[in-house]
């Protein structure tokens, strides 16, 4: 008994979970997860235990969240024939059958990605919160404002070196030195 | 095995001079297959998310056999007459929800089905992974 969701056909007997030949050769951890949900819940599904827990997309503050991990319940991932390089990206994929989650097909060699800290960061966004980014300009404010101030009040002209009040304008003090700086009067 | 066993009291004339006489009256019997029910009784679910699909199985050595299916339509519902096959029977109830946002986790619970009827109340925690 077998049902297909989003060319993923969920074989209820074989505990295979076969990824058809017009899905293509890279599969994501969300796309499988949609589908498992999918899948279990179809009248076929309803009648055998779920297929997989999933866990992940805690956020993390902005648009970076905990990175989705998929752990197939005695549930296996076999991919068509053919003569390629397969991929499952996008989070954690485990659990499957003693550990292994793919299913040998000949000629097709799986590239199974996994972290044990991965991340999901939504894309076209800067990863900061609007407070983390109004906090991180007013500490680069804060440290242009004091290079400022520090190159305004000490300068150094040829073999004079100036410092100069808060105002950066009225000198203060006025130091002979030489070259390498070993002589300064007054010293 | 089923066995009625109705006393009658049969009068006659007036009440002074009635004779009472118990009459014990087989009526019949049927006798239970193999495969009957023992009994039926109702099973209530409660707290169901509406639009969830709902499965009711019972345990067969092990394997869960299918006794009743659909889409819960209130959050409250009762399955009528659910047969039991042993006493008391193991009940498995799943209840899913991912067809349509709000999305939930499969949730699974089991119960024993007794002759006074079973109840069970349910917690469906929401999916916060699958889209």
């Amino acid at each position: 008994m077998s049902v297909t969701v989003d060319n993923l056909t969920f074989d209820f007997d074989t505990k295979l979970i076969e990824v058809q030949a017009i899905r293509g050769a890279t599969l994501t951890a969300q796309d499988l997860i949609n589908a498992i949900r999918q899948a279990e819940v179809t009248d076929e599904g309803m009648g055998y235990d779920k297929i997989a827990d999933a866990s992940g997309k805690d956020s993390l503050g902005g648009s970076t969240s905990v990175g989705i991990t998929v752990n197939l319940l005695d549930w296996q991932i076999k991919w068509y024939a053919g003569t390629y390089q397969a991929a499952i990206s996008g989070g954690n994929v485990v659990g499957g059958v003693g550990g292994n989650v793919i299913d040998y097909t000949a000629g097709v060699q799986v590239l199974l990605t996994q972290s044990a800290n991965s991340t999901l960061i939504e894309s076209g966004t800067s990863g900061l919160t609007p407070e983390e980014s109004a906090a991180l300009t007013d500490v680069q404010a804060k440290a242009e404002a004091v290079w400022e101030a520090n190159f305004r009040r000490r300068r150094r002209v040829n073999n004079v070196i100036y410092i100069y009040e808060a105002d950066g304008t009225t000198p203060k003090h006025t130091f002979n030195t030489n070259e390498d700086l070993t002589d300064i009067d007054p010293a | 095995m089923s066995l009625v066993w109705p006393a009658f009291v049969l009068r006659s004339g007036d009440l002074s001079s009635a004779k009472a006489i118990p009459v014990s009256i087989v009526l019949g019997f049927v006798e239970r297959g193999v495969g009957d029910p023992i009994y039926y009784a109702d099973v209530v679910i409660q707290n169901a998310v509406v639009g969830s699909a709902y499965w009711l199985g019972y345990d067969v050595n092990g394997v869960f056999t299918t006794l009743d299916s659909g889409v819960v339509a209130t959050s409250d519902f009762t399955i009528p007459n659910v047969p039991s096959y042993t006493i008391p029977m193991l009940l498995e109830l799943r209840i899913r929800k991912s067809s349509a946002a709000p999305k939930y986790l499969p949730y699974k619970t089991f119960t024993s089905h007794t002759t006074s009827g079973t109840t069970i109340y349910t917690a469906q925690i929401p999916d916060t992974v699958a889209l």
